[in-house]
Order: C-alpha cells, then structure tokens, then sequence
C-alpha cells in the first residue's frame, strides 16, 4: 500500500514537471514571437516616422524659404544673389511611440533644369519647375527604438520648389529698368513736365507686359536738377506658398539725365 | 509518513500550477496580435499622411481633414485626428490596437491615430 502510494507520489510529481516544462517551452514559443512581433512593430513605426519626419523637415524649410521671400523684396540689381538668400535650415527632435528620432534638413538654390522627384507628401511642391524657385533639400533623420535594438538613419536629398517666377522677375527687371530708362533719358533742359509726359506714354506697355507675365507694376519718378531719378516695383501676387499665399515683391531703381 | 508524503506531493502540486499560471503563454500571444494589428494600423496612418499630404495637413480646416478620414475609416479600421482642440472621430474606449502619430507641422500640430474597433 505505501509502496503504490510513493509510487502515486513520484507519477504526480513527474507529470507536473512535464506540465511545467511543456508550459514553460510554449512560454519561450510565444516570448520570442512577441520579441520578432515588438521588433517588426518598431520597424514599421519607424518606418512611418521616418517619411513624415523627412517631409516634416522639409516642409520646415520651404516655410522658411517661404518667410524669407514674402518678408524680403528682391533688388533688380541682386536677384541672383537674393535668391541663395532664401536657403534654410530646420531640424526636429523628439520621441514619439517609444522611438527617439532627429531630423535636419537644409537646403541650396538649384539651378537644374525641371525634374520630378519622389517626396509626394510634399505635393505639389516636390520636384523642380522649369521656372520657379528649386531647392535642393538634404535631409538626416535617425530613429532609435527599443532601447537601441532598431535603428534607422536615411541620408536623402530631394528637390523641392517655391512657385514664384524669378526668370519673369529677371526679364521684367531688365524691360522695366530699359524703359524706364530709354525714356527719361536725353531730356532736356531738365523739364519736369516733359519727363511726365514720358513716363505717362511709356507706362501703360510696361505695366501690360508684366501683367502678361503675372505680375503688377508700380513706378514713380522724380527730379533731382537735371537728374530724373526712378523706381519701380514688381508683384507677383498671391503666390501659393507651402503656409498660405503670399505677394512676391522686387525692385528696381535707377536715374537718367 | 504518508502525511509527509501526501503534503510534499500536494505542495510540489501547488508550485507547479503556479508556476503554469505565472507564465501564462497567452499574455504574449496577445501581445503579438495586438503588436501586429499596430503594424497594420501604421500602414493606414501612412496611407493617410501619403493621401492628404503635409501641405493640406498643415493649411486645410480641421473639418475637411476631419472628412476625409472618415471616408477612409471602414467598419474596423478608423481614423481619427486631433489638431486645432478638434480631436474627430475619437477611438473608441478599449480598441483592439491603436497607433498614432504626431506631425509637428509649421502651422499646426497634427496628431492621427488609427484603431482596430472590437468586432
């Protein structure tokens, strides 16, 4: 009778150690499924993360670029040189869904011809135009997630573009300055009422051209002894920009006599 | 004797089932089907972010916004966004999973979230 008890005994214990075991490796089973699963997880955030971060920063400086240009008017005589000016610089930092991540971007004027590009979640500001204002945006942004167990760095550069019309700037500048110009010019003797009779005649095609080209024209003059000094200003309005619309304004300026 | 050993088998017992419901492998095999599901969401946010773009998610009102994800959304996928103090189509309490994301936009902060509805 003790004997089959014992026995009883040490086939209770076995069996439970089997179930414990049996527990214990279906335990490990699914642990490393939920390690792969928490992996594939971060992966795919990561992966979201990163697009939007790229276009996120991106989109910082065409803000920027945007800001400069809106808040800035051009100078006839420095267009080319104005324009590098609306280069910028944006970075994002932070830790969204367990993933700590950085982004920077910067930007350059670029001068290429019109080319697609593929930062769709930009649109319609992505690619270059044959005559707006490109940017080439190079973009850096790490993830690290899962305390350092995934971790992705995209180094990419994309080109993006402001919708304003600095070959129709330049060439307007240049009819406008050669103009205005030709018409003061040779005046004599120093006749104020002269001088207003040729602004008056040569105004009207001036402002018909740059309305033919989208933008609206303003110019005055003045007389200084026998100096007729002039100026005018170029917009280009309602640009539609990456925060809002806004006028893109340049000048000119110069004297005769 | 036999008390001794009918209390040693009955402890021993009593450890083993507790160590089974200690691991209880269906803790971590819901894990993996809610981290999946999480997986699957982030592919809808994606979906969203790709569709709308920044540029709208940045200057377009909350209620168009708000419009197209709804046409988006279907019976157990859904998505929801928070920006303005808007926040449409809210999760509903206990999702099976959820996944959000928060775009830092020049204008605005947007936050989209996508949840699986419990059938």
């Amino acid at each position: 009778m003790a004997r089959k008890g014992i026995a009883a005994t040490l086939a209770s214990i076995a069996l439970f150690t089997m179930l414990v075991i049996a527990d214990s490796a279906l335990m490990v089973g699914e642990g490393n499924l939920a390690a792969t699963a928490q992996l594939t997880r971060l992966e795919s955030h990561e992966l979201v993360l990163g697009d939007s971060l790229m276009g996120e920063a991106s989109l910082r400086v065409l803000a920027q670029s945007q800001a400069y240009l809106a808040g800035r008017p051009g100078d006839c005589s420095s267009l080319s040189q104005y324009l590098d000016g609306a280069a910028a610089n944006a970075s994002l930092a932070g830790d969204q869904g367990g993933i700590n991540y950085s982004a920077a971007a910067r930007s350059s004027r670029w001068e290429g011809g019109a080319m697609t590009d593929n930062l769709t979640v930009l649109s319609p500001f992505s690619g270059a135009s044959a005559s707006a204002l490109n940017l080439r945006v190079s973009t850096i942004v790490s993830e690290t997630g899962g305390g350092g167990t995934v971790s992705r760095t995209r180094d990419e550069a994309h080109l993006l573009h402001i919708p304003i019309e600095p070959v129709a700037a330049s060439f307007l500048c240049d009819f406008t300055m050669g103009g205005l110009g030709r018409a003061f010019s040779g005046l004599s003797p120093c006749n104020a009422t002269v001088a207003a009779t040729e602004f008056s005649a040569v105004l009207p095609s001036l402002e018909g051209e740059a309305r033919s080209l989208g933008f609206a024209l303003d110019a005055g003059w003045s007389l200084s002894g026998c100096r007729v000094g002039y100026w005018f200003t170029l917009v280009e309005p309602r640009v539609a920009g990456v925060t809002g619309a806004f006028d893109w304004e340049v000048r000119g300026s110069g004297e005769a006599g | 004797m036999r008390i001794i050993d009918i209390a040693v088998g009955t402890g021993y017992a009593a450890l083993c089932l507790m160590l089974v419901f200690a691991m209880n492998p269906v803790v971590s095999e819901e894990t993996s089907s809610q981290l999946a599901a999480q997986s699957r969401l982030d592919g809808a946010i994606d979906l969203f972010v790709e569709r709308v773009g920044l540029v709208d998610l940045n200057l377009s009102p909350a209620a168009d916004l708000c419009q197209t994800a709804a046409e988006m959304s279907n019976s157990t996928v859904g998505l929801s966004l928070a920006m303005d103090g808007v926040d449409c189509r809210p999760a509903p309490p206990f999702p099976i999973a959820s996944s959000d994301l928060t775009l830092a936009l020049p204008d605005r902060t947007v936050t989209v979230e996508a949840w699986l509805a419990r059938g």
